[in-house]
């Protein structure tokens, strides 16, 4: 367990997780890498989540993972990625595209791409991505973050190796705002 | 799928090379090698399967926009041959739209690699339907 995040159980409660290993279960969890240290706890009202150290080849990511099954029916696929990142080392140019680029906000654009399924109800879209929500998103959560929801499993992310508990508790926090307004839109 | 410019530009190579070649090989060539009917026959092959799937891609987009929208739950899935390296899968679904009875419906889709490992019962996917065929389904994935 680093410093960062002894600081993070102690101060908000988190207990440790031995083994978390949730699978390839969204693109980034997709490239295989390990997860630890690992701490749980009540992300949301009713969500459980952990925020873990995340590494495989050069790369190292510190995430928080949730489960958020009800949002399936409406958005199978969601990336919202920040403009830029790099995920691997391996681009041939000639990868089948099976996603389609949502384009409709341009506060959104200024700082990532979003993806969804070629056939995602736009409508749902347009409602999840509020005006309030554009607008925190573009302003409040951690210069480097990232979300990505795949058949209801979250994946937030930040690409800061060692971010420090403050890093952390702001990945957190932006976390569950994300979490939050996935659960209260697939509940409408 | 819709075919790009570089489909275009490879296509009409193909076919005007071949017309070119058929023609030397019977005029000029000692004898002919059939390099060029070869690439007719390809490229009109390959421009015949881009038109059908280009209207296939069409009638998914009007399933699209005016097709009823509903869910379906997985009830197996099953992958076999790999096309461009994604798995061709077997999707059986119980689909369930307002106002219609719900039904059973099997889809042959090609999938990312990623998505087809969390293809498993039980999880409930977007559909849209064709309201005047209920077997006709869009299955958002």
């Amino acid at each position: 367990m680093t410093p960062a995040y002894t600081r993070l159980a102690d101060t908000h409660g988190l207990e440790p997780i031995d083994g978390f290993r949730p699978g390839p279960v969204t693109p980034l969890l997709a490239k295989g890498g390990a997860l630890g240290p690992a701490l749980g706890g009540n992300l949301v009202d009713g969500l459980a989540g952990v925020i873990a150290r995340y590494a495989y080849g050069r790369f190292t990511y510190n995430v928080v993972f949730a489960r958020i099954p009800e949002s399936q029916p409406f958005v199978p696929r969601l990336q919202c990625e920040r403009l830029g990142r790099l995920t691997d080392d391996t681009h041939y140019g000639f990868e089948v595209r099976n996603t389609r680029t949502w384009t409709e906000s341009e506060a959104l654009n200024a700082r990532y791409r979003v993806t969804a399924s070629p056939f995602q109800d736009l409508n749902w879209l347009r409602q999840l991505f509020a005006p309030t929500f554009v607008d925190w998103l573009a302003q409040s959560p951690p210069e480097d973050f990232s979300f990505e929801l795949a058949y209801g499993s979250l994946l937030c992310s930040i690409e800061e190796d060692d971010p420090g508990e403050p890093g952390l508790v702001a990945l957190w926090r932006a976390s569950a705002a994300v979490a939050d307004r996935i659960r209260a839109e697939s509940a409408e | 799928m819709q075919i790009n410019r570089t489909g275009y530009f490879l296509l009409g190579f193909f076919f005007v090379g071949g017309v070119i070649f058929t023609v030397l090989e019977f005029t000029v060539f000692p004898f002919p090698i059939f390099l060029g009917p070869i690439w007719i026959v390809v490229s009109v092959g390959l421009g015949i399967y881009a038109l059908r799937q280009a209207g296939k891609g069409r009638h998914e987009q009007w399933l699209f926009r005016s097709g009823l929208r509903g869910k379906g739950t997985l009830v197996s899935a099953r992958s076999g041959a790999l096309i461009n390296e994604q798995p061709l899968m077997t999707l059986e679904l119980d689909v369930d739209v307002p106002g219609h009875a719900p039904r059973r419906v099997r889809r042959r889709l090609i999938i990312s690699d990623f998505a087809a490992h969390l293809m498993q019962p039980g999880l409930v996917l977007p559909v849209y339907v064709n309201p005047r065929d209920p077997d006709d389904i869009l299955v958002v994935w």
